[in-house]
């Protein structure tokens, strides 16, 4: 019983981790940490209190970096010239009044997880492909790139995945670029990293009705969902 | 007037457009130019590396002491990772090369399956010896083909990045193959390599790109076949739903063939957005997983509260006594994976996932593919280690915080008894797995804090 509470007792302990993570960096001039989907800490806590103070978020002050907070960034980002990607980087950092020095070096220890990085990548592809699919429809889609990463002919990395030359149309004609990712994307990808995968392995999908060559039809397909079919 | 300022502004207007359009033409230059470096670097890194593979695989089969076999089998294992890598950033649009990713991958990760049997101090046999003989023939047919290649795109100045964009981008997620034309055509070597790769058989080893990994069937399917509308009724009385919502079935479920075959259940409720998407396995009538597509928004929960109710979900849909493993934030959620105990062994292959939402207590998703994929009746040897000889194996400058016992998968897909040694290094968590049998050290995970979870790496 006593191992089962240390095992999960989950929110609690990853909220000592993060102050303890910060509290090991320099007090003054200090380098901020970039945040995003995801993220948790005090540092966001401080994105919140201030995007709230200035009338850009109206969400609760939770220290968690969620969806409003993603969608309150991307509107304080274009109301000052920034990048509108929704992530809080050195210049969106700046710009809140949090100028950062020159990051020193990386002293700490704590768990260094990127997580919320492979999401926002996911996220994106799954908008360029599946925006108007179905929710199950987005989860497919980026389970297909993880089924990749883990499959002999495709590269090792979610990026190596995404990033092949003419893998992915979105990724050739640019449109992964053009919008900023669906809240449901983010969710579909988060649920994909998580375990769900409704294509069983797949590793390719198609729209039929668009033109595609001949020897995709000869894959084992597995299911159509949506707009979409599923092969291995 | 008129007539006479008319030219002049045409005149302007020529002008201005041959400055733009010689400005564009500078830029368009400078991209290619640097797309054109990336590409012939992936190209002669391929080359390069292609060639060393056989080299060193010949090296790997000459060597006659443990420590010269270890160091070349893992240089293959490299060179192998670098040479796939290299082929994948190559822009073949209209040229399958995935047996050929595959034979490269495929490549090293057999000879590091090969280097850790070695350091464990296993024999390179005559069937190891054989395979790698294989591959040295195969890797050196390859280097011969792609010198050929560069012989003939050097000799005639080829540009990888003028191939670019000239036959169009069309398709998703598949590169199609389709004949190449023009200047070009010597692309097709690609396919020529590839056609033989495909044509190789199929290679069977303890390691995760083994062929046999493709053809694993589900071991936890029991029961006979279920009808289309048994399916939908299973589906709607597993679904957790808030009192007195009522869900009905959008449309017939679909058939989807993957590993566990079933029948695909949408639920939905009247006047309202959500959806439930569930799977239900043809064979038994098992709920393969489901998802509620509803978003969370607020958070009510702490993370006891929600283990409590992912515990309490299992117990009333037939998983009793689950051990949760780690857990995973995801917006306002919470994802719980958890094993069976058989005995108190904790079941790792058999795991079984239960996503939280943080607003209501409500599950709004359920994985069980990995149980249905690996559950079944074992029977559990007898430990020959004792735990305290268990935790003697592992690295002493760690603080030990526990151990017990569980069955964890192999990389090629077997299983071990091993005992899960639960030790701190500095700040750190890690699961150290000692064979309970052969006092083996298996496998290391690391304990990583992430958003708000606890993950497992």
């Amino acid at each position: 019983m006593g191992r089962r509470r240390i095992a999960l007792t989950a929110a609690a302990l990853a909220a000592a981790t993060a102050l303890a993570v910060l509290s090991a960096a320099p007090a003054s001039g200090q380098e901020r940490r970039s945040l995003w989907w995801g993220r948790t800490g005090p540092d966001v806590v401080l994105v919140q209190d201030t995007l709230r103070a200035w009338g850009y978020y109206d969400g609760p002050i939770d220290g968690y970096y969620g969806w409003r907070t993603v969608q309150a960034v991307i509107r304080f980002q274009s109301a000052n010239g920034l990048t509108p990607d929704g992530v809080v980087g050195p210049a969106t950092w700046a710009a809140l009044g949090f100028p950062s020095a020159p990051p020193p070096a990386r002293y700490w220890s704590g768990p260094v997880v990127s997580y919320g990085d492979d999401v926002n990548l996911l996220a994106r592809v799954v908008t360029g492909e599946a925006s108007g699919e179905p929710y199950v429809g987005q989860v497919a889609v980026a389970a297909v790139i993880l089924n990749r990463v883990r499959h002999p002919s495709f590269p090792k990395s979610i990026a190596g995945v995404i990033y092949e030359p003419y893998a992915f149309e979105s990724v050739t004609n640019g449109l992964i670029w053009a919008r900023p990712p669906l809240e449901s994307a983010f969710r579909a990808a988060a649920d994909a990293l998580n375990g769900w995968d409704p294509t069983y392995g797949a590793i390719y999908f198609w729209n039929p009705s668009k033109p595609v060559s001949p020897w995709v039809w000869t894959r084992q397909i597995i299911t159509y969902i949506g707009n979409h079919v599923f092969a291995r | 007037m008129r007539s006479r300022l008319l030219p002049g502004i045409s005149l302007l207007v020529a002008a201005a457009a041959l400055i733009w359009g010689a400005g564009m033409r500078a830029a368009r230059d400078r991209y290619q130019a640097s797309l054109e470096a990336v590409y012939q670097r992936s190209f002669y890194d391929l080359i390069d590396q292609v060639e060393q593979l056989q080299v060193v695989t010949g090296k790997a089969l000459t060597a006659a002491s443990t420590e010269q076999q270890i160091a070349h089998l893992s240089e293959i294992w490299f060179r192998a990772g670098a040479a796939q890598d290299a082929l994948s950033r190559l822009p073949l649009e209209g040229i399958n090369t995935s047996a050929s990713r595959k034979f490269l991958a495929q490549m090293g990760d057999y000879a590091n399956t090969l280097l850790r049997d070695r350091a464990r101090g296993g024999e390179l046999g005559a069937q190891e010896r054989r395979q790698l003989a294989r591959f040295e023939a195969e890797t050196a047919r390859l280097s011969r083909q792609l010198h050929g290649l560069e012989s003939r795109l050097a000799g005639r100045g080829f540009r990888w990045a003028s191939v670019v964009g000239t036959r169009g981008a069309r398709g998703t997620g598949i590169a199609q193959p389709r004949p190449v034309r023009g200047a070009a055509s010597d692309l097709n070597a690609f396919s020529t390599m590839e056609e033989r790769l495909q044509k190789l058989p199929a290679l069977i080893y303890d390691g995760p790109f083994s062929d046999h990994r493709e053809k694993e069937r589900p071991r936890g399917l029991t029961g006979g076949l279920v009808t289309r509308e048994q399916a939908v009724d299973i589906a709607r009385r597993f679904v957790d739903l808030p009192a007195g919502a009522v869900y009905q079935p959008a449309g017939r479920p679909r058939d989807t063939s993957g590993r566990i075959p079933a029948f695909s259940v949408v639920l939905q409720q009247r006047n309202a957005s959500g959806q439930i998407y569930a799977d239900v396995s043809k064979k038994g009538g098992h709920v393969v997983w489901y998802l509620n597509s509803r978003p969370v928004t607020a958070e009510r929960l702490g993370g006891d509260e929600a283990l409590e109710r992912a515990r309490r979900f299992l117990a009333d849909r037939g998983f009793p006594s689950m051990e949760p493993l780690q857990s995973a934030r995801e917006d306002h959620s919470l994802v719980f994976a958890f094993a069976p105990l058989q005995d108190g062994v904790v079941l790792y292959p058999d795991m079984v996932r239960v996503k939280v939402a943080l607003d209501d207590g409500q599950i709004v998703g359920f994985d069980a593919r990995p149980y249905l994929m690996a559950h079944h009746d074992r029977r559990l040897p007898a430990p020959r280690l004792s735990a305290a000889e268990a935790r003697e194996r592992a690295n002493h400058d760690m603080e030990v915080q526990g151990t017990r016992l569980a069955v964890i998968p192999t990389p090629g897909g077997g299983e071990v008894l091993a005992y899960e040694v639960r030790a701190r290094r500095g700040a750190d968590t890690y699961l150290i797995f000692v064979n309970a049998l052969t006092g083996r050290e298996e496998d290391i995970l690391k304990v990583v804090a992430a958003g708000g979870g606890r993950l497992v790496m």
